[in-house]
Formats: C-alpha cells, structure tokens, sequence
C-alpha cells in the first residue's frame, strides 16, 4: 500500500543572484512500513525534497500524494490533520528543540496543539519518554543538560506525541558521535516495528542508509539519478556517480580499504543557480560523451524496479 | 598487587552510581550566576535598588514634605535639618530629590516598558512575515529613526501638552523603533532554526511560534536594550522638564530640579549639584548593569 | 631514538570554565616517527584536539598544559621553540578553512606572507606557484589573486593544505580535515594528502572521528576516551586485534559492510561529563566487561606487543 506518492517535485529558490534549482522533477513512492533512504551530498536538495514533502516549503511544481490524498495545496488549516499524520526528526539535536522549555513541555506541545485532552499529557508524556530510553522524571529538566544522544531521543518523542504513520528522517545521525549513532538507529528499527512506522531516512553516511533502508533513491544536483532496493543498489550501481560515490565512502577496515577500487572525481558539485545541461553529472561524469549535454537524462527502469537516470548502462 | 576482589564484575547499579547529576539550572539562573560574578554589575544592581528603595520609601519617612515652604530657611546649604539644603521657597532638598526619583525613574520604567511592548510585537510580527509586510514595516521604522529623536519628542510634547502622562506617551512611542529593529533582528535569526520549523511541522499557529518560541529565545538583547534605554528616558525627560515641558510645580523631578537651580548656580551651587548627581549616578548604574547583562548573556561565553 | 619526530610524555590539560575545570587530556603519551601517519580517533570530548593543541602551545587563554616532556626530533620544546616551530616545521590544518584563511586578503599575499615569516631563501612568488599547483588549484597564477570566498569548500580545502606544506615542514597535524566535506570531495584531499606526504617524507597527524578514514590513512592508531589513551597499535592490530573494550564497543556500533542489515550494537550510556569525570577508567559507566577496580582505579598502560598497548584491568586480570 502506498503511504506516500511524489509526483515531479521541483522546488526552486529566488536568491538576488537568480533562481536556485534545489528539487528538479523528482519522482519516487513509499509504500507503508518500509523504509525509503535518500541520500547524496551537499546541495543536492534532499533536506530540500524532504521539506518540501512535509510542507514547510511550497512545491514549485509537482504533486504530493499523502494516503491516497493531494496535499499539494492544502491551506495551513487543512494541512492540520495531515500533520498528526507525518512528521519530521531534525539533524542538529542542539538546535532543534527550544532552550526555554522544558522537556515535558517540548513533549506535551504537540498534544497541545493538536487539542488533545489536557487531563492526558502528563501520562502521554510520561509514557513518550520512557518510549525512547528516557527517564519520565527527567520531563522538569531543560534540553542543554541532556547530551546529543539524549536530546535527538527528545525530538523523536515530540514527533512521536501525534502518532505519526510517516516520519522524514533529516540526517537524525550525523551529528552524533559513532557509538551513539547506532543507539539512535536501533531505537528507530525497534519503533518502526513496534508502531508500524513509515521512514524516509535522509542522510549523507550511505552506510548507515545501506543498513536501514529497503530502498534507496541516489539524488545529485536536486535530481534522482538512481533508484533502488537497497542491497541491488550497493552491490550493483548502475549509474557513474553511485559508482563513484560508493567507491569514495571510507571502510573501517584496513586490508578492504587498500585493496579496493577508488574511482576519483574531479571537481566539485555545480553551483544548483545554473546547473548544466543534459545531465547535470556530465562535468564530474568520468564517462561522460558529448551527447550528454543534450539528452533528457530521466529515471527509467532497467530490470528488476532498478531505476537508474544514465542512458549509457 | 590488587585485591583479587576487585576484578568482580561490576553490577549495572553500581555503574549509574558513578554518576552524579549536576543541579538542573535554567538559562536565567546561569545568567543571573554570571550577571553575580561581574563586580560593576553588581554595584549597578545595588546603586539601582537603593534608588529604588528611597524613591518609594523616602519620602514617606522624611519628617518634611515635597511642596512644603518654608521661608525661614531658604537656600539654606547642606546641613544637619536639611541634608542637601533647601531651595529658594525653603523646601528640603533632600525629600525633593527622592520625590524626583520617582518621577525620574516611573519615566524611565514606564516609557521603557511601553517601548518594549510595541517594539516586541512590531518587531516580532515583522521579522516573523518577512518579505513585503517586513519590507514595508522596516521602511516605517527607518522614516521614524530618520528624525532625530529629540526633536520628534519635542514636536508630540508641544501637541500632547506637558505633563506626566504626555512624557510616559511620548516616550514610549518614540523609543520603540529601535527594540522593534532588535527584535526583528533576533527573530530572523531564529526564524530558520530547526526548532521552529519542528513547530511549523507540528502545525502550531504563527502567534504560538512567535510567542511561544521566537519571542522567549530573543529576550536576552532585548533585556540589554531595555537596561540601557531605561536612563535614556531618564535623561530625556531631565532635559524635556529642564527646557520646561515637562513636569510642573510643585512636582519634582530630577530635570526639574536642575532647571530650578540653574540660575542661582554660581550662589548656590549645591542645589544642581544633588540632582544633577543623582541623574549621574542612575545613568551609571544602569549602564553598568547593561554592560553586565550583555556579556551574561552572550551566548559565546555559554557552555 | 633520533627518528622520532614528535615525543609527548604524559600530558594533561585543563580548561578553566565558568562551571568548573575541565579535563581535556589527563596523562597522554605518544611519539611520532619519521614518514608516518599516526591516527588519533575518538569521540567529541576525547581529548584528541586538545591534546594536539597543548603540544603546539594553541590551547587558549583558559588552559592548563602540563607535560612531563615534549620534544621535536629529539630537542625539549619550549613555548619559545614551539612558537618557533609551528608553521615552519610543524603545520596544522583545520576542520573549518575559513576559520584560517584572512577573508579580506588574496591567497597568494597569505601564500607570501607565510614564506617571509620563516625566512624563505629564494624565489618566493616561485614557491607559491609551484605548492598551488601541486595542491591542484590551477591556473596557479591567475588563483594567487583570488580571494578565499571565491573559491570551493574543497578547494579552500587544498589552499589550507598549500600554505601548510610551504615552508616543507616535517610534520603535519590534521584535525578532522576532512569532516566538513563531501565523500567524494573527502577522497580527493585524503589522496591529495597521501601524494604530498610520498614525496616529501612528512610525517602526519590524523584526527578524526572516522574509522573508515582511520583505517584507510594511518599506519598506526591511538584510540582516545575521555582525555585517556584506551588503546594504540598498528592499523592492523587495532582493526584485526582491537583489545580494549572501548575500541571493540565502536568497531562493532558501525554497520559490517558483508552483513548490512544485520542488527547494529552500539555502546551503551552517554559520553562521560568532563566536569565530572569517574574517579577511574573513563569508559567504566559504558563497558560491558566493567569491573569493581575500574570504578576507582586508573588502569596503566599494558604493553601487549611492541607496538600494542591498551590500558585495561581485563589485562592486568589475566
């Protein structure tokens, strides 16, 4: 069953310098209870695509399809029940919760907000806390007393205070130190089991994506440049940049890590104000033609549900 | 060479024990700790609160009354009866002083804080809409910070007419341009931190993210700014009451009460001397404790 | 003895804050030979640029360094002779090249500057030419004009690395240079850095929190925790033969590439409070194999190989 559905998302910035091309024609589903990875580097529009999905941004252009329902252009009021419905974990655990509140009240705004009866929170909250390894009595306390691990632990209760079906993973490890990191991991695994959850698990560490997604969408430049489940994807790369790109990722092990393969690329991301044309690989593409520069470089099925944007594999 | 003992596993229990919780603190509590630290803060804090004190109290336990003549002893000097001596009608100096400072310094709060009111709500819904509405709603606040402030001041005091009420008014509508500018500066800021698009996500309405989330967290500048506008209004209204538009007798205030004295200066020279000084050593004061505050809450210096 | 670049003997450092004093480094040892690249990994908090910082006389204002040696090849360090030292013998790059480079002035005028404050014999406007070039920012000429925002994250990347190695020195210290970065980008300036080692025989620090950068650069490894070595070894050892349960813990917490989806086992509890650290072994709160005398007790270094060492009660145990 399909929980989510992104229909030629794009999503474009005015900036006094022209117009930023964040998300270009992205397309991809979610079905319910998998977990959907997005990955790719810098400036590559995945917190744009997530954002945009949630509605924090307007799409430029495009369709989202939540649950069978277009919410492309709900009204904020509208928008409302959809928002107990998806939620978001947020990169910077230092940053994404108010210093002047306390945990209990971080916890209970979303039972507040979404009037749920005030006779209940201090159960819900109780029971939220304990939910992702924290102690309830520690609700009176503020989030600069707790340590990274603990405070994305808080933001992961808030977005769990509305029951969500969906939840957008912003980078919700990458601030992390290593050995906290996979607390934070197997404490989503456990959750999604638990709750039945839906993750879209935005990140640049593919390792960590590799381990928690069923599929993986590659994004370069605000476009999807491959698409597919996720062990196909790593053991069989279709498109230049994955090939690149899973080449470069550092393997903690030193005997794999001298014998591989590096294949190198030059340069650096194009500015998104004026991506190239065709394929907006071709500067970076070690096999790029040509032809590259005028051809409609879009997803398209080589066997199997493995989407991949490069028409030369 | 150690106890064989001590080589046993160590039970979970006895692990946590390891750790002592350091007190909870909030984030007022840590500035206050630092504010106490800072020595010239702290005398500013004392300064302020024995003004404080004798403006509300003084006069209530002065054997003489503010508006009380006395002829007998007219420009007297400082002396035991009358500590700063007395005016040209024979009244106590002393108690003229402290009823000034609560003119002065209900001037000083009072404007401050209607400033502060509009500044915070003007500037939050500004900085909070951001593009046209912040546009627009900037280009009034530069117009108004454009005039000079005195002169604007002068202008509503000659239409309002003088009095207290028109000094509050005046005040406090013209002093709020630059705590909306602070605000609106604070809520850009914050406007793209990650909390408050968790807020935005959760669906909370605009006035409960600007209220609620962005408002809390720009306080720390606007506490600064508000310390330091405090004796600027104390000075205005010095100067306002000095050039006559402000408070009439018998009322005192301290601008008053130097206006009052300045032409028997050269014969009677205490009678600038104590409200001039006391308009002196409250503008001190405050700044003090406006530097303190500022560097309390520096978030550079949080940890 | 004489080919040890660097030898730091039991350095502690302290900073003085507000809440307290912190404990950054509390009794670090370690040498540098000839050539080599040394590792140091560890969490945020481990003392890993700390420690780095104390040696180089860099700690700040609010520090307490003490040692009861340091030394470059073989001479005592002093805060004279390391002021001396630094940026001619021994460079350092940073996480963040902005915080190093003058915004407001061109990258060949700092390029020159760095050359006339070591006293450059010959041609300097060669000199700067020649390291952008190697660094890979071409055309170096017309780039010596250019001013730091107009270029790349990457390439301000490699700028860094161009006036670190200008002067030749004989040791580079890296702290986490390449953290801020892309993974294809990372690639680019760890080759890079590889390539300008093999030529000039330089030896390097590399501090990281990265264990696939770790296993890929250094020939030998230091694991830091909470201010104190838990672990040093060859790369081999401490990725085939790791023996400090602290090292074990984080080898295990990143996901095996053979078995990807199999359950990760991260290291339980929070990263100690600096303020307030255990009277003991730092990792105690989180080890798994914790016993009663590491509450109160510090564990000493126990030499497992000549190359080996870890301090941990389970070896003294057995």
């Amino acid at each position: 069953m399909t929980m989510l559905e992104v229909q030629n998302l794009s999503k474009y910035f005015a900036v006094p310098a022209g117009v930023v091309h964040s998300v270009e024609d992205v397309s991809f589903s979610v079905e319910r209870g998998e977990t959907l990875g997005l990955v790719g580097e810098s400036g590559c529009g995945k917190t744009t695509t997530g954002r945009t999905i949630i509605r924090i941004y307007e799409p430029t252009a495009g369709k989202i399809i939540f649950d069978g329902q277009d919410i492309t252009s709900l009204t904020p009021r509208e928008m409302l029940p959809f928002r107990k419905r998806m939620q978001m974990i947020f990169q910077d655990p230092y940053a994404s919760l108010n210093p002047r509140m306390t945990v209990g009240d971080i916890v209970r705004e979303p039972m507040v907000i979404h009037g749920i009866p005030k006779d209940e929170h201090s159960d819900r909250v109780a029971h939220l806390l304990r939910l992702v390894g924290l102690n309830s009595e520690q609700a009176g306390r503020y989030p600069h007393e707790f340590s990274g691990g603990q405070r994305q632990r808080i933001g992961i209760a808030r977005a769990l205070a509305v029951e969500p079906e969906l939840i957008i993973c912003d980078e919700p490890i990458s601030a992390l130190d290593v050995s906290i990191q996979a607390q934070i991991v197997n404490m989503l695994e456990d959750l999604q089991k638990s709750l039945g959850l839906t993750y879209i698990f935005i990140a640049h560490d593919l390792s960590m994506v590799r381990h928690i997604s069923s599929r993986v969408a590659v994004m370069y430049l605000g476009r999807i440049v491959e698409l597919a489940e996720s062990g196909e994807l790593y053991t069989n790369p279709k498109h230049p940049y994955t090939v690149s790109l899973l080449s470069s990722i550092p393997i903690p092990d030193p005997d794999k890590s001298d014998s591989r393969e590096h294949i190198p690329l030059q340069g650096e991301i194009p500015s998104a104000l004026n991506p190239p044309s065709g394929c907006a690989f071709r500067t970076r593409c070690p096999k790029a033609r040509p032809e590259c520069a005028a051809l409609n470089a879009v997803l398209r099925d080589t066997g199997n549900g493995h989407l991949c944007a490069c028409p030369f594999v | 060479m150690y106890d064989p003992e001590l080589f046993m596993p160590l039970p979970a229990e006895e692990k946590s024990s390891a750790e002592i919780p350091r007190p909870s603190r909030t984030y007022w509590q840590d500035v206050r700790a630092r504010l106490m630290k800072d020595p010239l803060a702290v005398l500013g804090l004392i300064v302020i609160v024995i003004i404080l004190a004798m403006a509300i109290f003084g006069p209530v336990f002065s054997q003489y009354e503010y508006d009380a003549q006395d002829f007998m002893v007219s420009n007297e000097p400082p002396s035991f009866e009358h500590w700063f001596g007395t005016d040209m009608f024979g009244r106590d100096l002393f108690v003229r002083v402290m009823y000034g400072a609560r003119i002065s310094l209900a001037v000083g709060f009072l404007a401050s804080m209607i400033s502060l009111c509009i500044g915070v709500i003007y500037g939050g819904i500004s900085g909070f809409a951001g593009g046209k509405i912040d546009n627009v709603m900037m280009s009034i606040v530069d117009v108004i910070y454009s005039v000079p402030t005195m002169i604007y001041v002068i202008l509503l005091m000659v239409v309002v007419g003088p009095g207290l009420k028109s000094i509050f008014i005046t005040l406090g509508i013209s002093y709020w341009a630059p705590m909306a500018r602070i605000i609106r500066a604070e809520v850009l800021r914050l406007k793209s931190e990650e909390f408050i698009l968790a807020a935005r996500v959760l669906g909370a309405s605009p006035s409960r993210i600007l209220f609620r989330h962005l408002i809390p967290n720009a306080m720390g500048p606007v506490l600064v700014t508000l310390t330091f506008s405090i004796p600027g209004a104390i000075f205005t209204e010095a100067f306002l009451s000095f050039v006559g538009l402000g408070v009439s007798a018998p009322m005192a205030s301290w601008g008053v009460l130097s206006s009052d004295s300045v032409g028997s200066l050269p014969v009677y020279p205490w009678q600038l001397f104590f409200p001039a000084g006391a308009i002196s050593i409250t503008i001190l004061a405050f700044n003090f404790l406006g530097d303190g505050l500022r560097d309390a809450l520096d978030p550079k210096l949080r940890k | 003895m004489n080919d040890e670049i660097l030898t730091v003997k039991n350095l502690h450092t302290s900073f003085m804050t507000g809440a307290g004093e912190v404990k950054a480094v509390d009794g670090v040892s370690f040498s540098v030979k000839r050539g080599e690249v040394l590792g140091i990994v560890g969490e945020s908090g481990s003392g890993k640029s700390a420690s780095m910082l104390s040696v180089m006389g860099l700690a700040g204002e609010n520090a307490r360094v003490w040692a009861e040696r340091t030394a470059f090849k073989g001479k005592e360090l002093t805060p004279e002779t390391v002021k001396a030292l630094r940026g001619k013998n021994i460079a350092m790059i940073f996480q963040d090249p902005m915080t190093s480079l003058n915004p407001v002035l061109t990258v060949g005028y700092q390029l020159r500057e760095s050359l006339r404050r070591h006293n450059w014999q010959g041609d300097i406007h060669a000199r700067c030419v020649d390291v952008l070039e190697r660094v890979g920012i071409v055309p170096a000429e017309e780039r010596l004009k250019q001013y730091p925002h107009e270029f790349s994250g990457g390439q301000r990347q490699r700028i860094m690395i161009a006036m670190a190695i200008i002067c030749n020195p004989d040791l580079l210290i890296a702290d986490e240079p390449t953290t801020a970065l892309d993974v294809t980008v990372q690639a680019q300036i760890l080759g890079l850095l590889t390539e300008l080692r093999k030529a000039s025989g330089m030896s390097m620090i590399l501090i990281t929190h990265d264990l696939g950068v770790i296993a890929g650069e250094a020939d030998r490894v230091l694991v830091m925790y909470g201010g104190k070595i838990m672990e040093e070894g060859t790369r081999r050892e401490i990725f085939y033969a790791p023996a400090h349960p602290y090292t074990k813990g984080l080898l295990r917490s990143v996901p095996n590439p053979e078995r990807p989806s199999e359950r990760l086992i991260p290291i339980e509890g929070q990263p100690p409070d600096l303020l307030n650290p255990p009277k003991g072994c730092p990792y105690v709160k989180r080890c798994p194999q914790a016993m009663r005398i590491c509450l109160e007790h510090k564990p000493e270094a126990k030499v497992l190989s000549g190359t080996h060492k870890t301090s941990c009660f389970l070896e003294v145990k057995e």
